[in-house]
């Protein structure tokens, strides 16, 4: 579905991307993962032409990504970023329907659509007349994702898409969204800096460090099998939360 | 749609009410109180003749903007002084009369013989100043550098004015300022000057007890009172100029500087004072409305012509400047060339623009909406720049990934998205416009600048502050109206 051949990027000196190659077969299922300034963010704006590789190539479903295709491509994903990247001067409802509504569709079949999707991201139809900043982080997050799949792409692009949530928010958004895409079987790249929201989401994991790809497999495999010394270090940094001993008893009498 | 079009209906009617229409007389005059008595004499005079309508396009400004307007067609004649005329079209202001003639008849131009005064340049003084340092002769004024001059911007310009008197008298050492000749009596009044220029038949000689100053060294040229008109309507009006050649010799100095007094100290229109002047009418003391009443009447005969001037450039300046600010936010070279361009406009002086735009597109209501235009242009689109490039990478690129057509992204996505900064532009353009709009009446666009123009050079407060309220008030509407505006844009507040 999804193909990057050598892809590379530079900006004056500095090398974002070393070429790099990766590929997603229809409804699978990638995170890329690493610490920040690995290159994740370039390489998945680049699938949309957002950002245009210097060498190698993008295909997508056989299209090469390039000036003449990007926007039907663009047309054929979701990208859903951090906060939801809503327009701040649309409704939460003219934000999802913005682009059926351009291309003239019908106010009976987006109804429709938009029924469904209020039903698949579970959120209120009174918050649709909203605008961005009268919506919680989390709801506006749902907006986002709706805005995101309005269209029914087959690719689902998400960057960092919640970064900005407490982490009960978040929880919940992430349980959500796996109920989601296991549903619509949609192929999804997702990058993330959080190895336990990539291995919930993601049967496989692409790790990314200065711009190389180090190593790609399941999160079991980088766990147990790393492939270099960086890929256990940023395992090991990613920990789970422990409780600290239990302070000694203040209530037993002094000796 | 509807709108342009509404917008160019607009235009049309200013155009109509603008240009010159077909058996009318039109008769200039200049920003000082004698040219609008002679000029409305002069109006009398003709339309006793009955040979059609005739209009007194009142206070132009100086010698190039009422002889532009004159060689355009936009006015058909003008009360003029010989010197101004030789100065002006020869450059050499003691000239001979027949050199003039001959540059006359080479633009379709004529004058009458004199109507019988003269008003040659003099330099004023305050009386007890004089008295005091014992100056009695201009070339007695080099030893006194403490004393403060103030000269009218025309006379500073002039060859025969003070450039030719300093070499003339040796007055290198004063430094006088320039302002409006109005405001330099104000100055005199106040006591912020002790000498200005003026007129020999000034009535404020007398009002401000100022003393000429002897030329003794005969600088100051001749400057017969004249009538300067073109050939064309002469042909056309031959009733009406004959009237006004009779003219010729009625009106002696001492006439003309009692003529000056009845609208500077008594207070009379110069339509009275024409009136009285060509026996019609006894003139007695003017009957004046007061501040309130004279307010409302300029709102509503001025109001209409002032707010349509405004909105119109503003109108022409959105549907050019946010084009052009979005063109500045794709190209980087050729948007900050125009950009740039727009920018040194801006830093023109609002009169000097003016007063280019009038050799162009003659005299009226539309050089003055055009000046106003290329004003209202670099607010509006430096802010529509402003506001697209404020948007964050983020929004334009999740904007981007919809895959919306380009001209959508730019209609439906980023220019409302940066719509309340492109609006604060407009907002700026829009008041600018009303102040500016009142500097426009110098080249006869009328609005709420005409009663404080000719308030200024009658040195008539009231006057001035009729037209200056409502300007005031227009202003205040105007941002009223855009806090509005800005106030049902924020998200959400609808």
């Amino acid at each position: 579905m999804l193909v990057l051949d050598g892809v590379a990027k530079r900006y004056g000196e500095a090398t974002i991307l070393h070429p790099t190659s990766l590929s997603l077969g229809r409804g699978q299922r990638v995170a890329l993962i690493g610490p920040s300034g690995s290159g994740k963010s370039t390489l998945i704006r680049t699938v949309l032409g957002l950002v245009v590789a210097d060498a190698g190539r993008v295909l997508f479903d056989g299209i090469e990504v390039g000036p003449e295709t990007a926007r039907a491509v663009r047309r054929r994903c979701g990208y859903v970023i951090s906060d939801g990247g809503l327009f701040p001067h649309l409704t939460a409802g003219g934000n999802v329907t913005l682009v059926a509504r351009r291309l003239a569709w019908k106010t009976a079949r987006i109804e429709e659509r938009v029924d469904s999707l209020l039903t698949l991201v579970r959120l209120e139809r009174d918050l649709l007349t909203r605008y961005p900043d009268q919506l919680s982080g989390g709801q506006r997050q749902r907006v986002g994702i709706m805005r995101a799949l309005m269209l029914d792409p087959e690719v689902l692009l998400f960057d960092e898409p919640f970064t900005a949530l407490d982490p009960m928010v978040r929880a919940e958004l992430q349980d959500d969204l796996l109920a989601i895409v296991t549903r619509l079987a949609k192929t999804v790249l997702l990058v993330t800096h959080d190895l336990a929201e990539a291995a919930l989401l993601c049967e496989r994991l692409a790790l990314l460090h200065d711009g190389r790809l180090v190593q790609v497999g399941a999160a079991w495999e980088l766990v147990e099998r790393p492939a270099t010394p960086f890929v256990s270090a940023f395992v090991s940094a990613q920990r789970a939360f422990v409780s600290p001993p239990r302070p000694p008893d203040l209530e037993a009498p002094l000796a | 749609m509807r709108w342009a079009y509404a917008a160019l209906s607009l235009v049309a009617w200013l155009g109509l009410t603008a240009t010159a229409q077909a058996g009318t007389l039109r008769i200039g005059s200049k920003r000082f109180t004698e040219s609008m008595i002679l000029a409305e004499i002069v109006a009398r005079a003709a339309r006793a003749a009955g040979e059609g309508r005739v209009e007194h396009v009142e206070g132009l400004g100086g010698t190039a903007i009422v002889l532009a307007a004159l060689e355009d067609g936009a006015i058909d004649l003008y009360p003029e002084y010989s010197g101004s005329l030789k100065e002006s079209l020869l450059h050499d202001v003691r000239a001979g009369d027949a050199d003039l003639a001959r540059a006359l008849s080479g633009v379709g131009l004529g004058i009458t013989a004199s109507l019988g005064f003269e008003n040659a340049y003099a330099l004023g003084m305050k009386r007890e100043r004089a008295l005091a340092l014992h100056v009695t002769r201009l070339s007695d004024l080099a030893a006194h550098t403490n004393v403060r001059i103030a000269l009218s911007n025309e006379f500073v310009g002039r060859s025969d004015g003070w450039s030719g008197l300093r070499a003339a008298y040796g007055l290198e050492a004063f430094a006088p300022r320039g302002m409006d000749h109005g405001l330099a009596y104000v100055a005199i009044q106040d006591g912020a000057a002790d000498v200005t220029d003026a007129y020999t038949t000034d009535a404020a000689l007398a009002r401000l007890d100022l003393v000429t100053l002897d030329d003794d060294r005969h600088f100051f040229p001749s400057y017969r009172a004249i009538i300067v008109y073109r050939l064309a309507a002469r042909s056309s009006f031959p009733r009406s100029f004959a009237a006004i050649e009779a003219l010729a010799g009625r009106i002696d100095a001492p006439t003309m500087t009692r003529l000056n007094a009845e609208a500077e100290v008594r207070r009379l229109a110069p339509a009275d004072i024409a009136a009285g002047f060509l026996g019609a009418v006894p003139s007695g003391p003017a009957n004046r409305p007061s501040l309130l009443r004279g307010i409302g009447d300029v709102i509503v005969l001025h109001g209409p012509r002032h707010v349509v001037l405004v909105f119109l450039a503003t109108f022409f300046a959105v549907l050019a400047g946010v084009p052009l600010g979005v063109l500045a936010a794709r190209s980087r070279v050729g948007g900050g060339i125009l950009l740039s361009a727009a920018g040194l406009v801006q830093t023109i002086p609002s009169l000097a623009l003016l007063c280019f735009a009038v050799p162009l597109l003659g005299v009226g209501a539309l050089p003055a909406m055009v000046a106003l235009f290329v004003y209202g242009l670099l607010p509006i689109a430096g802010n529509t720049l402003a506001g697209l490039r404020g948007i964050p990478l983020t929004l334009r690129e999740a904007a981007a990934a919809l895959g919306l057509s380009p001209l959508d992204l730019l209609l439906r996505v980023e220019l409302p998205m940066a719509a309340p900064v492109i609006l604060t532009g407009i907002k700026t353009a829009a008041i600018t416009a009303v102040g500016t709009a009142t500097i426009a009446a110098f080249i006869g666009a009328g609005g709420f600048g005409e009663p404080i123009s000719t308030g200024l050079n009658l040195n008539d407060t009231q006057m001035i502050l009729e037209g200056a309220v409502p300007a005031a008030l227009l202003a205040l509407l105007v941002q009223g109206a855009f806090a509005v505006i800005e106030r049902r844009m924020v998200p959400g507040a609808r």
